[in-house]
């Protein structure tokens, strides 16, 4: 019975995915042709390029900022360890709106700038603006697995190759990047995955990538097929680059063979290298946080001043909270299936159900948008333009976080409750509701709460399935801010930054157990 | 009895006195015209606005059950794939052949336009001569590097008139015209047409492309800025309607009709150039003072409906040198 449910559950993200694989390679081949000539020459490249300077950009800014904090002993370093997770809260494309209002013609950038210089300011939009943008908010990821691997190396490793004679940075290269380099390519891959994803920056900020250029062929001709054919293209990188980071993640723990660990011992700096770190990091922080954050705020506090509050946006505000708590219901009820099977019957068929169940997380939005619009259009009509097709694209999106976190939750619950609860003659919806759902409450809530904030940030899939004229705060700072009407998109854009804070503190509670932190 | 009859069938029908319009025109243009309408026939009007491409894609994707009676854009081309698309019932009244001359509607009368915009170069006239700027071509010249501004390519208007320069001259041509204007914008992109207006009255560019009516209506509300703000039409220039179309699967063809014929007459020609200082597409509708005569410019001599033939070519050009 369960096997069937958990099987129905992890069909769900594979439907979408075959039906756009199918009519890509069902397409006729001149529209491949064509499409390589207008649309792949220029998307691949560039979605190449883009993901190779964030890359770089981002392996730069996580694995130094990891360094220094869980290196170093210095004034503040609880305070940033913390800080650095920030620009999480921040979606790329409130970022790059962010920026793009500051930088714009007639902006406070340019005006400042004229000052100065007699050459025009470079363009924010570029190939480097971009990069830096998503750099800015994906670092992260790259940030919190590389630290928790450098917390991981032990320090008699160190003491050793000091008193063999190895400097400082040969210890760094050989002991600390060699210990930790799987953790840090686990985060890389994370970040990429959200490069590849991403739709909002690069739609902004008119940099054609491959879910800029499904979305226009879906918004603007309606091409289904067309959109399927470059969403099947994406789909295989972003899934070359799933299973990657699932086979480093896996060999991310180095066995301590014998001995004993000694965690690692941070050294302390100085007044003057305090001072030179914690002027580092704020600025850093400044221009990936505070900045922006800043930028929104005053334009938000402008906004309300000169035209009062807009009545439409506890309309807008209402519609994100409605579908996201769906989205977040429906995709932690149903990961709850697959998630139990395979925490209590590991075995390969549940293996394969867990692992198909969490697909979806590889799924850009606008891939998994075609993939329901053609089944839609196809079979169930009746569904075109309704919310439930906008659900489901969350659901399957989405569904991996509270399968992870339920899984792990499940897992740490010893069986033999369970088990106490059936002898006793109770049925197994019985043991759910009285015994397992009670005592993984945290982790129900955990991925609940992950879900929710991604659908309110949630943008290509969105802009694709809604309703007409059903708009969210993720739709209006879109609209608004691609119609450069920066300061209408101010204060939706800050509604989403300060629920995309909520599960940050879930992250930042982890910290504190010094328990790995799970992100993505 | 009888008066219980006549009040059932008079609830009944006032009931179904209610025309859903699909419209890809600016709400705030298009709602006065039809108010005026309901004022004057006492049919209802849902209007739901959108972009005209998403509302063209969601009328197909509805297919059958689609609620909306009238489809309204502002550019034949979209009207005209929705011809071929076999979406349109073909108008058949007087009042439109009368009124509406062949050019600026469909061959089988399947869409009608309602009013005619030119695409022109907007310039400030204390930094540019307006012989530099006769033609479109004489901004493809190097020396316009940061100095023009165009709209976004993702919007009907450059794209429409992509559609009508490949009618004119061809792919290959229109493609050399496209990149160079692409190199001489830079990024100087913008997003609406009233941007680019306010950037050259305010000194950020000296030309771009917009149509007509955007320069009328900033002056209007900006008077003191008419030293830095002026345009050219070229010869033979490009040009659209905003228009409309019936559906074939509407249940209320005659009411739509008349929101058609009402458009189409003088007063709702009228209020077009009124309210948006659009040319009339009805000849004998006079236009309004301040506004170019029509004697002072000429259109392209590509039918728009031809012009619609080539909206995919268009897109593809677009998408091909990365125009955004």
């Amino acid at each position: 019975m369960i096997y069937a449910l958990a099987f129905g559950v992890a069909v769900i993200p594979a439907i979408p995915i075959l039906f756009t694989i199918y009519s890509a390679i069902s397409a006729d081949p001149d529209l491949w042709i064509r499409l390589y000539q207008t649309r792949l020459s220029v998307i691949l490249p560039n979605t190449l390029k883009l993901a190779l300077s964030v890359g770089i950009f981002c392996l730069l800014m996580g694995v130094s900022t990891a360094w220094l904090v869980s290196r170093y002993k210095f004034f503040g370093k609880r305070f940033w360890e913390v800080l650095l997770i920030l620009p999480f809260a921040i979606p790329g494309y409130i970022m790059a709106y962010a920026y793009a209002s500051f930088f714009a013609p007639g902006g406070p950038a340019q005006n400042i700038w004229k000052q100065f210089f007699d050459f025009p300011m470079p363009s924010l939009y570029s190939f480097w603006g971009v990069s830096l943008v998503l750099s800015f908010v994906n670092y992260p990821y790259v940030y919190l697995l590389a630290r928790a691997s450098f917390l991981n190396t032990n320090q008699s490793y160190h003491d050793v190759a000091k008193s063999l004679g190895a400097s400082a940075l040969r210890r760094f290269f050989s002991i600390d990047l060699k210990l930790a380099y799987p953790g840090i390519i686990a985060g890389l891959l994370l970040a990429l995955m959200e490069v590849m994803a991403d739709f909002g920056t690069v739609a902004l900020l008119r940099y054609p990538t491959f879910t800029e250029a499904i979305y226009r062929q879906i918004t603007g001709r309606f091409d289904a097929t067309g959109g399927a054919a470059l969403a099947s293209v994406l789909l295989l990188l972003s899934f070359l680059l799933f299973n990657l980071e699932k086979y480093f993640r896996g060999k991310r723990s180095f066995e301590q063979v014998g001995g004993s660990f000694r965690a690692l011992e941070p050294k302390p700096l100085g007044l003057v290298g305090s001072t030179i770190i914690n002027a580092g990091l704020s600025i850093f922080m400044l221009i990936t946080f505070f900045v922006p954050v800043g930028i929104i705020l005053n334009m938000a506090l402008n906004g309300l001043l000169s035209n009062g509050w807009d009545e439409r946006l506890l309309r807008f505000a209402f519609n994100s909270l409605l579908v996201s708590t769906l989205g977040a219901s429906f995709a932690s009820l149903l990961g709850f299936v697959p998630a139990h099977l395979s925490a209590r019957h590991p075995n390969l068929a549940s293996k394969l159900i867990y692992y198909f169940s969490s697909l979806g997380y590889s799924l850009p939005g606008p891939v998994v948008a075609v993939g329901l619009l053609l089944v839609s259009t196809a079979y169930l009509n009746w569904l075109y333009g309704s919310l439930i097709l906008l659900i489901l694209a969350y659901v399957v999106r989405f569904m991996p976080v509270p399968l992870q976190s339920q899984h792990a939750s499940i897992v740490s619950l010893s069986p033999s409750l369970e088990q106490a609860s059936r002898t006793l003659g109770k049925g197994l919806w019985a043991t759910f509701r009285n015994i397992t759902i009670p005592n993984i409450k945290g982790g129900i809530i955990v991925g609940w709460v992950i879900v929710f904030v991604d659908c309110m940030k949630e943008l290509p899939a969105t802009m694709m399935l809604r309703p007409l004229g059903f708009d969210t705060l993720a739709v209006r700072v879109w609209v608004e801010a691609s119609e450069s009407l920066w300061e209408m998109a101010s204060i939706p854009a800050l509604m989403i930054v300060i629920s995309g804070l909520i599960p940050l503190v879930i992250v930042i509670r982890e910290f504190g157990r010094g328990k790995d932190v799970e992100v993505g | 009895m009888k008066v219980l009859l006549a009040l059932l069938l008079a609830f009944l029908t006032s009931f179904s006195q209610e025309l859903i319009i699909y419209s890809g025109r600016g709400e705030r243009l298009i709602k006065p015209v039809l108010d005026e309408f309901t004022r004057r026939t006492g049919i209802k009007v849902i209007l739901h606005s959108g972009g005209t491409v998403e509302l063209f894609n969601k009328i197909i994707a509805e297919g059958e059950r689609t609620p909306a009676d009238v489809f309204m854009t502002v550019d034949a081309g979209t009207l005209e794939r929705a011809r071929i698309a076999g979406i349109l019932e073909p108008i058949k009244s007087e009042v439109v052949e009368k009124n509406i001359p062949k050019d600026f509607r469909a061959p089988d009368n399947s869409w009608v336009g309602l009013s005619l915009r030119l695409r022109v170069i907007a310039y400030n006239p204390q930094k540019v001569k307006p012989t530099e700027i006769g033609t479109f071509d004489d901004l493809t010249n190097p020396k316009w590097k940061g100095r023009l501004g165009i709209r976004t390519g993702s919007n009907i208007y450059p794209q429409s008139q992509m559609a009508m320069m490949i009618a004119e001259r061809g792919e290959k041509e229109t493609e050399k015209f496209l990149r160079a204007i692409l190199a001489n914008a830079g990024d100087k992109i913008y997003p609406s047409d009233s941007r680019i207006v306010e950037a050259i009255a305010k000194g950020e560019i000296d030309v771009g492309i917009v149509n007509h009516y955007y320069v009328y209506k900033y002056l209007e509300a900006n008077p003191q800025d008419r030293k830095t703000l002026s345009f050219v039409v070229p010869p033979n220039t490009h040009y659209n309607v905003s228009g409309a179309g019936i559906l074939k699967t509407s249940k209320k063809k005659d009411l739509a009709l008349k929101l058609i014929e009402f458009l189409a007459s003088e007063e709702g020609q009228g209020l077009f150039v009124e309210e948006n200082w659009e040319y009339p597409v009805v000849p004998k509708v006079p236009i309004r003072q301040g506004m170019l005569p029509r004697d002072k410019f000429t259109l392209s001599k590509v039918p728009l409906s031809v012009m619609g033939r080539y909206m995919v070519p268009a897109l593809d050009l677009i998408d091909k040198v990365g125009y955004r």
